[in-house]
């Protein structure tokens, strides 16, 4: 009796089990009936763990970071101010005439110049080293204990995100926020290691700005290229920085021109000459080596071997030529592809006044054209600014570069020369000093 | 023994008796967003550091319970591990294949979100007793106390699933084991720091501890439910007074936590379709896989009423509500109607049980 109630008992259970197994598949089949009401929505990224409370961004924040950056940074940044060039501005609306140096030693910072402005940074002794071929000047930074700024491996960069870009003014550095939106290396010959194109940017930086991550690490100086940012990464810099500090001064060596003015390609050039990169030519000097052989509106696409498909490209290839030795130049003229060679000459031979710190060119039947004026130069403290039309000097009319050049030369110590200037409509008459 | 069990289990509010679902989850769910807005939104996105350190502190209890009871209980350990997986076969099986012929809108994979469910459904908190002097059943609340394991650590999977990470696999796979990782780690620093601090330091370290392990295990992504349990499994095994220790400080204020987490998971609940079509089979596969359960397990264990066990065991408790708020943290699109889904169910459960129990004589 008591072992055949246990086993009553389970065979009970036994039943109910069935049963309810075949309540449960009766219900299971008739819910499948039916279907959701609903359309299925958008699939939504799910918030990070604790991110509705700890990571709530807001510009309050992101304006506090970079507060902190630029605290961080004050004391590594240095202001350098440039030297005038003797081309067309590149194509960025603003061209500051300051660039940042980063510390990379308690006594040396490193900027990217182009290669004119570097020459005269150089010549004006605020650099110790030059390499124009990369656009890397070295100068002299006042001794300081502050530790360079962490070098951020270029892998370590996340995108879509922020980074912080560096500029500067006379009054000191400048911290922005630069969204990027994309982060590609990109092979040069000229450097050791891949460059970093920036894209998808919110904002463009000026030449030679620099890049840090948001905790203030130095992720390389830039170079703007249509609507990226072209970064050398940190060490590279640092290594040419190196290398130059070990080979010495190299800004004697003097600048070379090719005797024209280029500006970069807006889509509007690109689909009028057929050119998918490179600068146009936008004057050529009648008495420079390039006269009869480039004409304006050539699209030149290499210089030598290396592309020229931006202006700094441009700029970096010419400051490599050496002075007398021809150089084959690829050209689009008219859609149509062609070699000219062309031999670069010193630049200060004729057209540039270093002493007064003005580059000239002829207009021939008008006078001399004002290409560049070097800050703080006796042509500045005249008041000569880029864009004048010398009209008149040494009592000639109409004067070519060559002898509002030679007048300068010969005038004596403590005279001053006459000029006459147009300046867009207006006609005035200034006092050039000897030196 | 048995009285030691169900002191045990009581203290450590795990018992409907003694933290009244029906009571808290409703009062939650009229305080919330979806009511009074006492409970805001934003409110509780505060209040999410918090839920997760009681997340983690349940676990812990979770763990103390399950390790003093699984070495001199191993035929019961096996039939609670039994019914925990036929449960969340049975209700995960079920809402698979349901998801997949209602075409619910559900923002990740339908598998996780059942194993959720599952999970949520397949904790136990049996009825034991009622201020500490009636005896309703204690071979339920031993299957109870250990077939919550199973349900977390179901849950801690379904967690790590449920993170979006890298693509890398190993980081995938170093998620799952991440909170062992962390509950051995700070279990282990709750060790060395608890018999040798003061007693005037000693809570500082007990609540510091608990808060490592919830917000180390929440950053991480990870579930703080499964690293607790570790922790607690811990310093159960390990010699020494650790467990007794972090038992008598935790005693002091564990019932505010289960509060907590039951208040939190009452404003939680958001009257939704979705929630709707989640409640119903919940509440009909947890029912019939909890009977299944109690049938299969009694085939392991003698002592066990297949019948008995399977009423006992209806109400789900804080676990399940807990594992399916563990979930709400990391994946808010879904979590919402599942733990809408669990809390609801798990206030009509305990109104079922009651019926139940009432009409049944102590085993």
């Amino acid at each position: 009796m008591t072992e055949a109630q246990p086993r009553a008992a389970r065979s009970r259970e036994t039943r109910l089990l069935v049963v309810t197994l075949i309540v449960s598949a009766g219900m299971l089949m008739l819910l499948a009936r039916f279907r959701f009401p609903e359309r299925p929505h958008a699939e939504e990224v799910p918030a990070a763990p604790l991110e509705r409370l700890a990571a709530r961004a807001t510009y309050e924040e992101l304006s506090g970071i970079l507060r902190t950056l630029d605290r961080q940074i004050a004391a590594q940044v240095i202001a350098l101010p440039l030297g005038p060039t003797s081309e067309a501005p590149a194509v960025n609306d603003v061209e500051p005439s300051f660039v940042p140096a980063i510390r990379i030693s308690a006594d040396r910072a490193v900027a990217l110049v182009d290669p004119e402005h570097a020459h005269a940074t150089a010549a004006d002794g605020s650099a110790s080293a030059v390499d124009p071929a990369r656009g890397v000047t070295v100068v002299t930074a006042p001794w300081s204990n502050v530790n360079p700024p962490i070098v951020a491996a270029p892998a370590e960069l996340d995108a879509p995100g922020y980074l912080a870009g560096v500029e500067v003014t006379r009054n000191g550095p400048v911290v922005r926020p630069l969204y990027v939106g994309r982060v590609d290396a990109m092979p040069d010959p000229r450097w050791d290691e891949p460059l970093l194109r920036l894209s998808g940017l919110q904002q463009m930086l000026p030449d030679g700005a620099a890049i840090f991550t948001l905790d203030g690490r130095f992720v390389g100086l830039a170079r703007p290229e249509r609507r990226s940012l072209i970064v050398v990464p940190a060490g590279a810099l640092q290594r040419t920085a190196d290398r130059l500090a070990t080979r010495g001064p190299v800004a004697d060596a003097p600048a070379v021109t090719l005797g024209i003015e280029v500006q970069g390609l807006d889509a509007a050039l690109r689909a009028a000459t057929s050119a998918d990169a490179g600068v146009i030519v936008t004057h050529v000097a009648p008495d420079g080596p390039a006269a009869g052989q480039l004409r304006i509106g050539d699209v030149i696409r290499r210089v030598g071997d290396a592309a020229a498909g931006s202006i700094a490209e441009y700029r970096a290839q010419v400051a490599t030529l050496a002075i007398d030795a021809p150089v084959a130049l690829e050209v689009l003229r008219g859609g149509t592809p062609a070699s000219i060679s062309v031999t670069p000459v010193a630049m200060t031979a004729a057209t540039a006044t270093p002493d007064l710190g003005l580059e000239l060119r002829t207009v021939r039947g008008i006078g001399a054209a004002v290409v560049a004026v070097a800050p703080g130069s006796a042509a500045a403290r005249a008041d000569l600014r880029p864009g004048d039309i010398i009209t008149f000097a040494a009592g000639k009319d109409g004067p070519d570069a060559a002898a509002v050049v030679r007048a300068c030369r010969e005038l004596a110590p403590g005279r001053q020369l006459l000029v006459g200037v147009t300046r867009e409509s207006r006609h005035l008459v200034m006092a050039l000093p000897a030196r | 023994m048995t009285w030691r069990v169900l002191r045990t289990r009581a203290a450590l509010g795990l018992s409907p008796g003694i933290v009244p679902v029906s009571a808290y989850v409703p009062l939650g769910f009229l305080l919330g967003p979806a009511v009074a807005n006492v409970l805001s939104a934003d409110v509780l996105a505060h209040l999410d550091a918090v839920v997760s350190i009681a997340l983690a502190t349940l676990g812990v209890f979770v763990g103390l319970a399950v390790a003093s009871q699984s070495r001199s209980s191993s035929p019961l350990f096996a039939a609670a591990a039994i019914e925990s997986g036929v449960t969340i076969a049975v209700v995960a099986g079920s809402l698979i294949f349901l998801a997949d012929h209602w075409h619910l809108p559900l923002s990740t994979s339908a598998a996780v979100a059942a194993l959720v469910l599952g999970a949520a459904g397949a904790a136990s908190a049996a009825g034991s007793a009622e201020g500490g002097e009636r005896i309703v059943d204690p071979v339920a609340t031993h299957v109870a106390d250990l077939d919550d394991l199973l349900p977390i650590a179901i849950g801690a999977f379904a967690v790590a699933s449920a993170v979006p990470r890298s693509g890398d696999v190993t980081v995938s796979v170093a998620a799952l084991w991440l909170p062992a990782a962390i509950g051995l780690i700070v279990g282990m620093i709750g060790w060395l720091l608890f018999e040798s601090a003061l007693p005037v330091e000693r809570g500082v370290f007990v609540i510091g501890t608990l808060a490592m392990i919830g917000g180390a295990a929440a950053y991480a992504g990870v579930s703080p439910l499964a690293a607790g349990v570790v922790s607690g499994t811990f310093w159960r095994l390990t010699p020494g007074r650790a467990d007794d220790i972090i038992a008598a400080d935790l005693r002091k204020f564990h019932h505010p936590l289960v509060l907590l987490l039951l208040l939190d998971a009452g404003a939680q609940i958001v009257p939704s379709a979705l929630a709707v079509w989640l409640f119903a089979p919940f509440v009909v596969f947890r029912l019939t896989g909890k009977l299944i359960g109690g049938w299969a397990a009694s085939r392991v264990s003698p002592a066990l009423a297949a019948e008995a066990l399977g009423a006992y065991l209806v109400p789900p408790g804080v676990v399940g509500v807990a594992v399916a708020l563990n979930y709400q943290q990391v994946q808010p699109a879904d979590g919402a109607a599942i733990v809408s889904a669990v809390a609801a169910g798990a206030v009509l459960f305990e109104w079922i049980s009651a019926i139940v129990t009432h009409q049944r004589p102590p085993h």
